[in-house]
């Protein structure tokens, strides 16, 4: 069994720094204040108009600013690679991450939007089983979509750094 | 574009499998409702932590004065704060359903169905307590706190809840009016060690103690179901000929700017609460006020020779946008 050498160890973090030119830096900023806000909205809509979460804040911004890398990530893939690798899933990985993080936090006492799953088949008992759970694991479901995040970020940084998937340069003359 | 139509459908795929996993789990592993409570440690009245100071404990006289018999022009005021915008608390306008009132004994009815773990609830309690107190009389309510995990807000009892326990439901409260009957349903889960917990309206029929508390709770399953409701939520409450599903307050304090566990209400004593409540001085207090008119509002339509509260102006005025 082969163990990932040092060198390819550094090769997504090195991909990593060459995406986050100013440029992407900004698109991060900015994914994630959009993340962050529509996490808000579905919370507050869930509540009465009223930010009322009982997810602890770091976590919170944890999985928006995965989910944001994430959507920076896929930008930089279709405008620089062959491939299009990255552009999306990732894209795709991140937003629903962030809404499923919305429908969760949402969660417990309130009137959640889990509810509506009656509508859609799922009996009272079902929906709100569901809802209790969610509501008392809210926190470690969070970790594990962070997590799962990092996860998909570091696959891709991996599939990144293949000399296959870059565009090459043109020399000007 | 098919390979970004694969890799999208492989991503939607994993999730869908992890989440129908997780919704499978509770479908085909978890058995029936009402078992579903996270914490099952009893933890004895010595230990009680100095957060949950005194739960479960009767107000005391003084403490009952401070929702029985007071001043109608408390109501007015908060309703007109209310009208004009002037309540910084989150106080709901516009969200009641319409369903045929509940006649017991030749009187309407409120029925709360609510769960004692639940932080909605217990911020409209003291709200609800109000409201009925313009209609009749309580000679006892309990001092309350939400669940640990849903910010420990703190709030009243209807009845002697059972706090510790893994499950179960307390029916009653000690409440009288010749106005309107009042039906208090409560879900019991363990408060100081757990989370939120919540049941079906089935399982609160399946444990009424007799054919009166099951009618009531058949009558709001039914209710729930006409006015298209599968999975009625906590705070689901009739008033009258209005039906809520959920709270129509979110009170955390003298403003809503401090959320979550450093909410006011997350550390409020009962003193504190009542001293407010009464003292009527504060947003705390106007913002209960205001909630209790929209409770009221939604009742008095459905009374016959009302009190002296369903003639006020602000009432009055709030009975066609509840």
């Amino acid at each position: 069994m082969n163990f990932p050498t040092r060198q390819t160890m550094a090769l997504p973090v090195r991909t990593l720094a060459s995406i986050y030119k100013p440029r992407y830096v900004v698109l991060n900023i900015a994914a994630f204040v959009v993340y962050y806000y529509a996490y808000l909205e579905l919370i507050a809509y869930q509540n009465l108009g009223v930010f009322l979460s009982n997810v602890s804040e770091g976590l919170l911004y944890a999985l928006v600013f995965t989910s944001s890398m994430l959507l920076t990530i896929a930008v930089y893939s279709i405008r620089n690679t062959r491939n299009n690798r990255a552009s999306v899933s990732a894209t795709t990985l991140g937003t629903v991450a962030t809404l499923f993080g919305g429908v969760i936090g949402g969660c417990g006492c309130s009137v959640p939007v889990i509810s509506s799953l009656a509508l859609v088949g799922l009996s009272a008992s079902e929906v709100v089983s569901l809802n209790n759970f969610l509501a008392d694991y809210q926190n470690e479901i969070f970790g594990l979509m962070v997590v799962a995040n990092l996860a998909v970020i570091f696959f891709y940084l991996f599939r990144l750094s293949s000399a296959s998937c870059r565009i090459p340069k043109v020399a000007s003359t | 574009m098919r390979h970004a139509i694969t890799k999208v459908a492989s991503v939607l795929i994993v999730l869908v499998l992890v989440l129908g996993g997780v919704a499978g789990y509770f479908v085909l592993v978890r058995p029936g409702m009402g078992t579903t409570a996270v914490a099952t440690s009893k933890i004895s009245a010595s230990s009680i932590p100095a957060t949950y100071a005194g739960i479960g404990d009767p107000f005391t006289s003084s403490e009952l004065a401070s929702i029985n018999g007071q001043p109608l022009s408390n109501y007015q005021t908060a309703g007109e704060m209310l009208l004009n915008g002037s309540i910084a608390n989150t106080v709901a306008l516009g969200r009641a359903n319409h369903y045929q009132p509940l006649v017991v004994n030749g009187k309407p009815s409120v029925v709360v169905l609510q769960a004692i773990s639940c932080s909605d609830c217990a911020m409209n309690r003291w709200a609800q307590a109000l409201s009925l107190a313009a209609f009749g009389n309580f000679t006892a309510l309990y001092v309350g706190y939400s669940a640990s995990g849903t910010n420990h807000v703190t709030t009243l009892y209807w009845g002697q809840d059972n706090y510790t326990a893994a499950q179960g439901v307390t029916f009653g409260s000690s409440y009288a009016s010749k106005y309107l009957n009042f039906y208090a349903v409560d879900y019991d889960s363990p408060v100081i060690t757990g989370g939120f917990q919540w049941t079906t309206l089935a399982y609160l029929a399946q444990h009424a103690p007799n054919s009166t508390w099951q009618a009531v709770t058949a009558f709001m399953e039914n209710a729930s179901n006409a006015l298209g409701n599968k999975a009625p939520p906590t705070d689901t409450q009739l008033w009258g000929s209005s039906v809520w599903f959920g709270g129509i307050a979110v009170i955390l304090g003298n403003s809503t700017s401090v959320t979550g566990t450093a909410a006011p209400v997350s550390h409020l004593s009962h003193e504190s609460a009542l001293a407010q409540i009464s003292g009527f001085s504060d947003q705390y207090a106007w913002s209960n006020y205001a909630a209790a008119d929209v409770y009221i509002a939604g009742v008095c339509p459905s009374l016959t020779g009302p009190p002296p509260v369903c003639s006020l102006p602000a009432i009055v005025s709030l009975e066609g946008r509840v």
